[in-house]
């Protein structure tokens, strides 16, 4: 069953093309990695994907049990692109909660075996502003799985994290995926994407293209 | 900034004011007080600069920080830019009612103290009823401007309207919304009193209009039509 659906999906920034003619089906229970090199669109791509970017010509079709009429934005989607800013001055902990409260989903117990599952100190005073790269990044995985989203979106994942924390993060999306999860991920790195990825997906000149 | 910082920070401004008013010359004199008299005039202006500049600019600061932190991830959750809007505008206006509150408390008990002396009924009113309107008028202000894709025009915009408003009652000392209280009161009754303050209130709510349309990109939602990352 297909959950997102790019038709002939272009997008221009300022008289700059960024995508040209993507099509890509994003099936249920699938997993997709996105490679390229910097800058080649990756992110913009997932954005696409989730509406936070509408595309300049062609079209992205979502899933209705995810998108109603009443939603500009789809739900059930766990979302982590750009490293989103936090609250600087509250501590990771505070931040989750500040997310947790929207929905409504989750409370103390799921944050706090989240943070667990990426190893991340539950009751650290510590203030976001003073976190570490690596922290960050294990703080916006948290914030995109902790609510138990049907579908993964994530750019980067593995960026920042040491071995242990992205063998740890490999875990998690792994859980996600046998869950009957959906995920689509962009990386760099080659051991994680054969690891998790059903189809893998190169931006070549704003052209995606099917590696494998 | 943490919205207990922001409770802190009224709480503080309640004391700076009960205290100016304590020690300010003249606040001993049957004939001027230190909240209504001449002599106590300019210590009144800068408490009231305090009071109703200061403290909900932090406060707006603090709002549109807390604002822009995990934007995208908030319009994610609330599924749509109305519904993200009005939460945005709930959890404002809880803060308002909640520090307003704790103004409100810090009032009556400086009104209670001070019940022994004289003209508690012109400091009742001042306090009561003139500060409170300006304060939750500031905060609009604030709050509408901070949020504006031009802060650093929208600082100085409450900064112009904060020093214009209060240069104005400097300027016509005699028609200070106190002054113009205390003689409506003593020469005309409550119901001048009343007029005098929706005088006051139209007045600044024109002036934070002009200074809203004038400044403002509004409001400073993310656009679906970004840059790319």
């Amino acid at each position: 069953m297909t959950e997102i659906l790019l038709s002939d999906v272009s997008k221009t920034f300022k008289g700059r093309r960024v995508l040209r003619d993507v099509t890509l089906a994003i099936e249920a229970g699938r997993s997709y990695a996105i490679t390229g090199p910097n800058g080649s669109g990756k992110s913009v791509l997932l954005k696409l994907m989730c509406k936070l970017l509408l595309p300049s010509s062609g079209r992205v079709v979502i899933d209705p049990k995810y998108l109603s009429a009443s939603r500009t934005f789809p739900d059930r989607f766990g979302v982590s692109i750009d490293g989103p800013a936090y609250l600087p001055g509250l501590t990771g902990e505070d931040n989750l909660r500040e997310l947790a409260r929207i929905r409504n989903r989750v409370g103390d117990v799921e944050i706090g075996a989240t943070m667990d599952d990426f190893g991340l100190e539950r009751g650290r005073k510590t203030k976001v502003r003073a976190y570490s790269m690596g922290m960050k990044q294990k703080l916006s995985l948290i914030q995109a799985v902790m609510e138990r989203p049907d579908v993964l979106i994530l750019d980067e994942p593995f960026n920042a994290l040491d071995t242990s924390s992205r063998a740890r993060a490999t875990s998690v999306l792994r859980g996600h995926l046998k869950g009957g999860g959906t995920l689509v991920f962009t990386s760099h790195y080659e051991s994680e994407v054969s690891d998790l990825a059903d189809e893998v997906y190169s931006i070549d000149t704003q052209h995606l293209v099917k590696v494998s | 900034m943490n919205p207990r910082y922001l409770l802190l920070l009224s709480a503080v401004t309640g004391l700076v004011v009960v205290l100016a008013t304590l020690i300010a010359p003249g606040s001993s004199d049957g004939g001027s007080t230190a909240l209504g008299g001449p002599n106590g005039m300019p210590l009144n202006d800068l408490t009231w600069i305090f009071v109703a500049g200061v403290c909900p600019i932090a406060l707006a600061m603090a709002s549109a920080g807390h604002g822009r932190g995990m934007l995208w991830l908030r319009l994610m959750r609330h599924g749509s830019r109305p519904r993200w809007l009005a939460a945005e505008l709930s959890r404002d206006a809880r803060r308002l009612v909640t520090i307003v509150g704790v103004w409100v408390i810090l009032i009556l008990g400086l009104t209670a103290i001070r019940a022994r002396g004289p003209h508690t009924g012109v400091e009742f009113y001042q306090l009561c009823v003139n500060l409170p309107l300006q304060m939750i008028l500031c905060l609009t202000l604030a709050f509408a401007i901070t949020r504006s894709r031009a802060p650093a025009l929208a600082k100085l915009a409450v900064a112009a309207v904060l020093a214009v408003g209060a240069a104005v009652p400097l300027a016509t000392w005699p028609w200070n919304p106190l002054t113009a209280g205390a003689l409506a009161r003593t020469q005309l009754g409550f119901g001048a009193i009343l007029a005098s303050s929706l005088l006051v209130i139209a007045c600044e709510a024109l002036a934070i209009t002009i200074a809203i349309v004038s400044s403002l990109e509004f409001p400073a939602i993310p656009s679906t039509k970004g840059v790319p990352q």
